[in-house]
């Protein structure tokens, strides 16, 4: 018996997951809610008389703050957190690879339906908004750091709570859109925070009340927010009580 | 001094463990050591078995006490868990993958050298190669119970720690995967399995652990446990097209004591379960009646149980 590298397992790991979250109901209800930022991309293109002004502060609050951390929720929540709900955990928990391995695997599989579910929908309403190719450029950049970041978060939460949706929801809505928004030393503790940081840097606009660190800072925190997000749940799963 | 002499590891050494879930205690101070063949691990429904399973893979850590596989704490050590199959007793399955994905990511990870040939191999062993490319999320119970043993099976594993698998299972398959079970335990590897029907035990091994209300309550060869248990009545459903006249005759051989009849299944209760065992066809036959079914009922069980624990 031969042992599997470590990039083995996240494969492997990805793989299974992949499938198990691709469902028909998600995509259709995820699909459903992309379409929104489009329209409103399009109207507030169309009738701003400023649109980069308007197009960064609808990327930042509409994009980063509530579309893009609800679609990471959804699936980030239920990689592994629907595996310890339905008691199929067993069958990687009980393997001989790492927890790291698992909880990077369930990660890889939620960014990949998650991006193109976000950063497509996201570009399309930066182009229809009509402010310039750096919004465009700075939307792709900071919708991939930000799903990246917020998957890394919310697969833990799947570990830990029950209801991650309801949970997840609470925290997008009330700390990251809303707390984050106007509180700066909130946003140094919000993935919107750096994420907002960094569209705004890209495009020169300054909003006077936005935590406002700098484009480096920010992407060096969603990175660093990521790989804590994965390593906390692979510690969440060396301690867990598997059913 | 002589030098102590090194214990011998066993391959399952269970050792005072206990498991409470707030004020429950699922598993009270168990001990047992397992070495190779097929032992049974009998009980009913929550008395502990699924929980002792859980341990003894790593699943959940014991209160107190210590549990090791092959010396080593599954939860902890990594290694070791290549070396276990499991076959859980929950239903759940990824149901988005076909039976032979299933089986071959068991297989990958766990670092099997071939493991599109291990996959076909484990597959075949339960009957499932006919099926390999159906989800696994379309597949009655039975096929379900076979593709988790598939799973279980295919990197080969040393110990095999099987969650009540023969139910949801036809009586042809449940005669093949005993067999597979006790050419396994042949094979020296430890073969652990539960289940709650009395009868069902005295197939599938020698050795047997009854646990009742978390506790250890008798440990070793079934046919004592048989000999101990032979005062105490059985409870037994038979269904039939004639159960009034089936019935009747077994009453008139003595054979049984008791006899509730309800529509065409007759529950009996007899104390001479080996009479009964062998006159029960002839006697059917000379009636010219149909036995469709004859099972054990659980009461019966639990009487074992009770006699185990309170002496009664």
């Amino acid at each position: 018996m031969s042992t599997i590298t470590p990039l083995q397992a996240i494969r492997l790991t990805h793989s299974v997951l992949l499938k198990q979250l691709i469902t028909k109901g998600r995509l259709i209800g995820i699909a459903i809610v992309g379409v929104l930022p489009i329209l409103l991309g399009w109207v507030i293109g169309a009738q701003s008389n400023d649109p980069l002004e308007a197009g960064v502060g609808f990327v930042s609050y509409m994009g980063l703050s509530i579309l893009v951390p609800i679609v990471a929720l959804i699936f980030a929540s239920a990689s592994l957190g629907d595996t310890r709900e339905d008691g199929t955990l067993v069958y990687l928990w009980l393997r001989p690879i790492s927890r790291l391995s698992v909880s990077t695997g369930a990660w890889a599989a939620s960014i990949t339906i998650a991006l193109p579910l976000t950063v497509i929908p996201m570009t399309v309403s930066a182009l229809l908004l009509d402010a310039g190719n750096s919004v465009v450029t700075a939307t792709i950049i900071t919708s991939t750091l930000a799903v990246v970041a917020y998957s890394g978060l919310f697969v833990t939460l799947g570990l830990i709570v029950k209801n991650p949706v309801l949970w997840g929801l609470a925290y997008i809505f009330i700390w990251e859109a809303i707390v984050a928004s106007f509180a700066k030393p909130a946003a140094a503790l919000a993935v919107s925070g750096y994420s907002r940081a960094i569209i705004t840097g890209r495009t020169d606009i300054e909003f006077d009340y936005l935590f406002d660190p700098s484009q480096s800072v920010s992407i060096l925190m969603l990175i660093i927010i990521t790989i804590a997000g994965i390593a906390f749940s692979s510690a969440r799963l060396n301690r867990l009580e598997v059913p | 001094m002589a030098p102590k002499p090194p214990q011998p590891v066993h391959m399952i050494d269970v050792s005072g463990a206990s498991k409470t879930f707030g004020n429950v205690v699922a598993v009270s101070d168990v001990s047992f050591t397992l070495d190779a063949g097929v032992t049974a691990l009998l009980g009913p429904n929550g008395a502990g078995k699924s929980t002792l399973f859980r341990m003894l893979c790593g699943l959940t850590r014991p209160t107190v006490g210590t549990v090791k596989v092959l010396g080593r704490d599954a939860r902890k050590d990594t290694p070791v868990r290549g070396k276990i199959g499991l076959s859980p007793q929950q239903d759940a399955l990824f149901d988005r993958l076909t039976a032979y994905e299933f089986v071959e990511i068991a297989a990958r990870t766990h670092g099997v050298a071939n493991p599109d040939s291990a996959t076909t191999h484990a597959l075949s062993l339960v009957d499932l190669d006919s099926v390999t490319d159906k989800a696994v999320g379309s597949f009655s119970k039975g096929m379900r119970q076979r593709v988790k043993l598939a799973a279980a099976l295919v990197n080969d594993p040393q110990i095999l720690i099987l969650d009540e698998p023969l139910s949801g299972l036809d009586p042809v398959q449940r005669n093949r995967m005993i067999q597979l079970f006790h050419d396994l335990g042949s094979q020296g590897k430890c073969v652990l399995i539960s289940s709650h029907i009395l009868d069902e035990v005295a197939r599938i091994g020698s050795q047997v652990l009854v646990i009742a209300q978390g506790r250890l309550a008798a440990s070793g060869d079934y046919r004592d446990l048989r000999t101990l248990m032979e005062d105490q009545p059985h409870v037994i459903q038979i269904t039939t097209n004639q159960p009034r006249k089936l019935g009747a005759a077994l009453l008139e051989q003595e054979i049984i004591e008791g006899i509730t009849i309800e529509q065409d299944k007759l529950n009996i209760t007899t104390s001479r379960i080996d009479s009964f065992e062998r006159s029960i066809a002839p006697i059917a036959k000379s009636l010219n009646v149909s036995l469709n079914e004859v099972i054990p009922l659980d009461d019966d069980l639990e009487s074992v149980f009770r006699y185990l624990i309170e002496g009664k």
